[in-house]
């Protein structure tokens, strides 16, 4: 049941609606007041429960004003646990190998909801940092020059800054395997892919079993 | 439909559009004071007439009923012909009948002399500019009211009044206060500063903003009116309750009409801020990016909408009643005389929230510039101001402990009344927080934020106790009410009102007020306004009631003291007054960010260009990333940035 | 530290205000109605709350309802339900036609809608001249009344609403791709209806 504010047809509809909803309260009122508020009570329960359920209409996609120059090739790499992880790396590597490809490492802030909502970021964002001097450190040491920043905890609102900011060619997301994510991680990557016109790979590190390789 | 595109449904003039009319057929014609004179005029003699015209059809005696030809003549349609007159409609009735609608000229928008204040502008900065000078006007009235009623306060007895007039003082003060001064008040401080905190080049719909702007004068004015009445103005409070409203003299209508040109007004604007908060924003600027101002008048946005019809119900019955001799409150009818207060309290609780919720999100951007700290909790901060809203519903009958409503509704009250107290601690702590260990510039508005903190929780501790019902049983009606009341809406809202001033006028109008006069201006405000009020507590408990004109004996002294420290407090103001237009005059020019703060507002000059910003703003971090190493809140010429970003590529 | 206070760009006044950016998919306009009506119904809601007090609450409010010897026409104001009720369907035909570009179908509609709720409008007028009470007999035709009274200025403004669609609309300024100044008034003439479909079964029915 789409609200009936989104547009004349929807409104139309909820009138229908209505027009029955009533004539059961006024029928279900003749036979006892106490069933009428009931069937009031009931209804209206049923249409705001329908109406919460309901999603909205998709986002439109955003086209990516592309900083870098003809030549160039611009790549985001959001990273948020996995930045050590070795399929990222030799993903990064391949990219690399096309001349003139500059990187941007963004690594979210990623926090648990308590802290979240208790604003709680600073050590979120010390170990962002963390993560992002190591992998600064580990791309160095393969030859590959990049740039990168502590986004925010949220990685849709981190992509966002960086796209705004960096202007990429296309997107590099890693995340964790679907188990372990964080609560923000969930739905990222088509997120972005729905949201963006640029390509978006998704690499998917489990530190685990290479801790274990 | 903004200002920035013609409505594509019809076809348009060309470009550089002439009016056909000389100038002195304009100052008649056009939209412009002179013709709001006369639409006034005309507008009370239609109305007139058409009572006229109708009650002699209908054959009602008599033929000339005062009160009906001044509700719909003076308070309906002479204010109709008002704002018509001065042009509010002008641009609706053009498109209404069809013809081609002008492109936008942008004569209406923005103020280059003095004379612009006084028209029909879309503008935001110039209408919260009208704004805020408007409510200080009806501030000086109002303050005036209680300098005469603590005069007469001042010793037993009555010496300079008689009580209808007494009673008529005391109610018109708390109704400016409330209706024209605090709500609207922090309605322009928003109006100026909430666009440019978004990133948008002016609110959602610029022409219903100029015209809730003009409503306000029309209330004012109403209520002002009323003394000169027969019979004297309204006297039964600010609260106006049946049944004792219904049997006024005339004046009381004047109350019940005021009020819904002030609430329409207040809904208007509302409106326009939600839809403004709502769907304006720069990229990037997501909910949890917006600066805490924008949060506090986007909650109070929905309170008022939600809440403010309830009042213009409660007036219509009681107007209804008094005109058209319904029942809805004379019990010998089958009417329900408790309702009225229900129904009016159940805005007027919520109103209390949209008087004080503006103001947190004015002390949170002032706190967190003056400690160049980030604001503390900021997410709760946020969702403490949406606790307030949900929660501000659930506590009117606090206000009816002691007016003989059912029992079992006390109790569960009580409880609602004292949980709000969760969500105003979390921001209190919050501020306390964001204050501790930062570099604090004790500049005015910073002295305002925090006489505010202080104020507000000795107000929010007698409303602690008031919200104990047996607490309440005993202080209800004494002066006990009268202080928390003032300790929470003048050590409250208008300190914040007083912080907001201060911090954006260098914003507002390009010069920089005086700091010395700022500071004596806080400190007598702060020591007499404790020195009128506090002792208020003290003889409220001990049995003095609120709305008396005479009182024992043995109040006295007590009395003689606040009515001279109440004087003290009036005259502070002109303190205020002579800094703010002295400053606006000839104050030092103000440079852009004259407290180096981090949201939009501060990015651009002082005054602001006309449409605010070149380019909209791109938004990449929180507004308060103070200290933080790289944080930025804005990207504010993003074109220009991307235009450097690609030539370093190349360099 | 910049020295003074002048405009960035103090002569680009002609140039307009840049174009504000989209933050929602609602559209504002929509969304200006929406909240219009959301206090509306809170108005509504004011009314509803008198009428529940002085049917319910009162210790002193009569067994039956409305008290002796007076009566709600129900019938009539049913008839003027299924009017109002019909108006709607009208309006919805109307914008649907609009959408198809059918302009004749459009104009045809809009003016049935405007006309059914004119005739809505003085029916309820006729209604109160027969009704046998007037305001000053009690609590009962104050709520009556009052809550029929707030939805027939409702509907006035809804027909102000309509009468500029139709201008508008011989005008030729609606087309398949701009209908927005007939879908607005279209979703506020619906709600006049939804309204009325509530108060005709609180008061006259229930």
């Amino acid at each position: 049941m789409e609200s009936p504010f989104r547009s004349e047809a929807a409104a139309f509809r909820f009138l229908l609606i209505t027009i029955g909803a009533f004539a059961l309260i006024v029928l279900a009122s003749a036979a006892s007041t106490l069933l009428g508020f009931l069937t009031f009570l009931v209804l209206s329960g049923i249409a705001i429960a329908m109406y919460l359920r309901q999603r909205g209409p998709a986002p439109e996609t955003t086209q990516v004003r592309q900083l870098g120059g003809p030549e160039e090739r611009r790549v985001l790499v959001v990273a948020n646990e996995t930045v050590a992880g070795e399929e990222l790396l030799s993903t990064i590597s391949t990219l690399a190998l096309s001349e003139q490809t500059r990187f941007r490492v963004v690594c979210p802030a990623l926090n648990s909801r308590l802290k979240t909502y208790t604003s709680d970021e600073d050590p979120a964002r010390a170990a962002a940092q963390e993560r992002l001097d190591v992998t600064l450190a580990r791309l160095a040491s393969v030859g590959i020059e990049a740039s990168g920043e502590v986004g925010d905890g949220d990685p849709l609102v981190a992509v966002d800054d960086a796209v705004r900011t960096f202007g990429p060619n296309e997107i590099v997301i890693s995340t964790h395997p679907p188990g372990r994510s964080n609560w923000l991680e969930k739905g990222v990557v088509d997120s972005v892919r729905s949201r963006y016109d640029v390509p978006v790979t998704h690499v998917v590190v489990d530190l685990a079993v290479e801790a274990g390789a | 439909m903004t200002a920035t595109h013609p409505s594509p449904d019809v076809q348009q003039y060309p470009a550089h559009f002439e009016p056909p009319h000389g100038s002195t057929w304009r100052t008649f014609f056009g939209p412009g004071l002179v013709r709001g004179a006369w639409m006034t005029v005309a507008g009370f003699l239609i109305g007139m007439l058409l009572v006229l015209a109708l009650r002699w059809w209908w054959g009602w005696e008599p033929l000339w009923n005062t009160e009906v030809i001044l509700v719909v003549g003076g308070m309906v349609l002479a204010p109709i012909g008002f704002l018509a007159g001065i042009g509010s409609f002008d641009y609706w009735l053009h498109y209404i009948s069809g013809r081609p609608t002008r492109p936008e000229d942008h004569s209406g928008h923005g103020a280059k002399t003095w004379k612009d204040y006084f028209r029909v502008n879309t503008d935001h900065k110039v209408i919260g500019i009208q704004y805020l000078v408007t409510t200080f006007a009806f501030f000086t009235i109002g303050g005036l009211m209680a300098m005469f009623f603590r005069a007469e306060l001042a010793q037993p007895g009555l010496q300079f009044v008689d009580s209808q007039t007494f009673n008529g003082l005391v109610s018109v003060h708390a109704t400016l206060m409330i209706f024209l001064f605090i709500i609207p008040a922090f309605a322009g401080l928003a109006n100026f500063a909430v666009p440019l905190m978004l990133g948008a080049p002016d609110m959602a719909f610029p022409r219903l903003n100029a015209l809730s702007f003009w409503l306000l004068p029309i209330a004012g004015l109403m209520f002002v009116a009323s003394f000169l009445a027969p019979g004297g103005a309204f006297g039964a409070g600010w609260t106006g309750y049946a049944p004792l409203a219904e049997g006024q003299p005339l004046g009381q209508t004047f109350f019940n009409m005021g009020v819904q040109w002030a609430g329409a007004s207040s809904i208007m604007t509302a409106l326009n801020f939600l839809v403004t908060i709502i769907t304006m924003r720069a990229p990037g600027m997501t909910f949890w990016r917006m600066p805490l101002l924008v949060w506090a008048n986007f909650t109070t946005s929905l309170l008022v909408v939600l809440a403010t019809p309830f009042i213009a119900g409660s007036q219509f019955f009681v107007m209804f009643d008094r005109v058209m001799h319904t029942s809805f409150f004379v019990p010998e009818g089958g009417g329900y005389v408790l309702g009225y207060q229900h129904i009016f309290w159940f805005y007027s609780h919520p109103a209390v929230y949209i008087m004080m919720l503006p103001g947190f999100g004015i002390v949170s951007e002032v706190i967190s510039s003056m400690s160049r700290k980030p604001i503390f909790g900021y997410r709760l901060m946020a969702l403490s101001l949406l606790g307030i809203l949900v929660l501000g519903f659930s506590v009117w009958a606090h206000h009816m402990f002691v007016a003989g409503m059912a029992d079992w509704l006390r109790v569960p009250m009580m409880i609602t009344t004292l949980l709000i107290a969760i969500p105003t601690g979390i921001k209190v702590f919050s501020w306390i927080a964001t204050l501790w260990r930062g570099r604090i510039h004790l500049t005015t508005p910073m002295l305002f934020a925090l006489g505010f903190v202080t104020m507000f929780v000795i107000g929010g501790l007698s409303g602690i106790y008031l919200g104990s019902v047996p607490i309440d049983i005993a202080a209800s009606d004494t002066y006990f009410i009268v202080a928390h009341i003032h300790y929470v809406l003048f050590g409250g809202s208008v300190f914040t009102i007083y912080a907001g001033v201060y911090y954006w006028f260098p914003k507002m109008t390009g010069r920089m007020y005086s700091e010395t006069l700022g500071k004596w201006h806080f400190w007598m405000t702060f020591l007499s306004f404790n020195a009128t009020f506090f002792p208020m507590h003290y003889v409220g408990l001990r049995g003095m009631p609120r709305r008396v004109f005479d009182y024992d004996e043995a109040f006295g002294n007590m009395n003689l003291f606040i009515s001279i420290a109440s004087f003290v407090l009036g005259a502070s103001f002109v303190l205020f007054v002579y800094n703010v237009i002295t400053s606006w005059q000839r104050g030092p020019v103000a440079e852009a960010n004259p407290w180096r703060a981090r949201t939009l507002e501060w990015q651009v000059s002082s005054p602001p260009p006309i449409f605010n910003f070149d380019e909209i703003p791109q938004v990449v971090g929180g507004p308060y990333e103070y200290g933080v190493p790289g944080a930025r809140h804005a990207i504010l010429t993003p074109t220009k940035e991307a235009q450097k970003e690609a030539e370093e590529v190349h360099a | 530290m910049t020295a003074h206070a002048e405009p960035l760009h103090g002569h680009e006044d002609h140039h307009g205000p840049p174009p504000a950016n989209q933050s929602s998919r609602v559209d504002a306009r929509t969304l200006g109605m929406l909240l219009f009506i959301g206090s509306e119904i809170m108005l509504f809601g004011s009314f509803f709350a008198a009428y529940f007090f002085v049917r319910v609450v009162n210790p002193g409010a009569p067994d039956q309802w409305p008290p002796e010897p007076y009566h709600f026409p129900v019938f009539v104001a049913g008839v003027n339900t299924a009017i109002l009720v019909t108006s709607s369907f009208t309006m919805h035909w109307a914008l649907q036609c609009i959408k198809r570009g059918e302009r004749a179908g459009f104009l045809a509609g809009m003016v049935l809608t405007f006309l059914m709720g004119l005739a809505f409008l003085l029916t309820q007028v006729v209604e109160y001249l027969n009704v046998g009470f007037n305001t000053g007999d009690g609590a009962f035709a104050s709520v009556f009344f009052g809550l029929t009274g707030l939805h027939g200025a409702h509907v006035f403004v809804g027909l102000s609403l309509l009468l500029m669609v139709i201008i508008r609309g011989f005008r030729g300024h609606f087309s398949p791709e701009h209908h927005h100044g007939v879908e607005l008034p279209g979703i506020y003439w619906h709600f006049v209806d939804v309204m009325w479909i509530v108060v005709y079964a609180t008061v006259y029915l229930l």
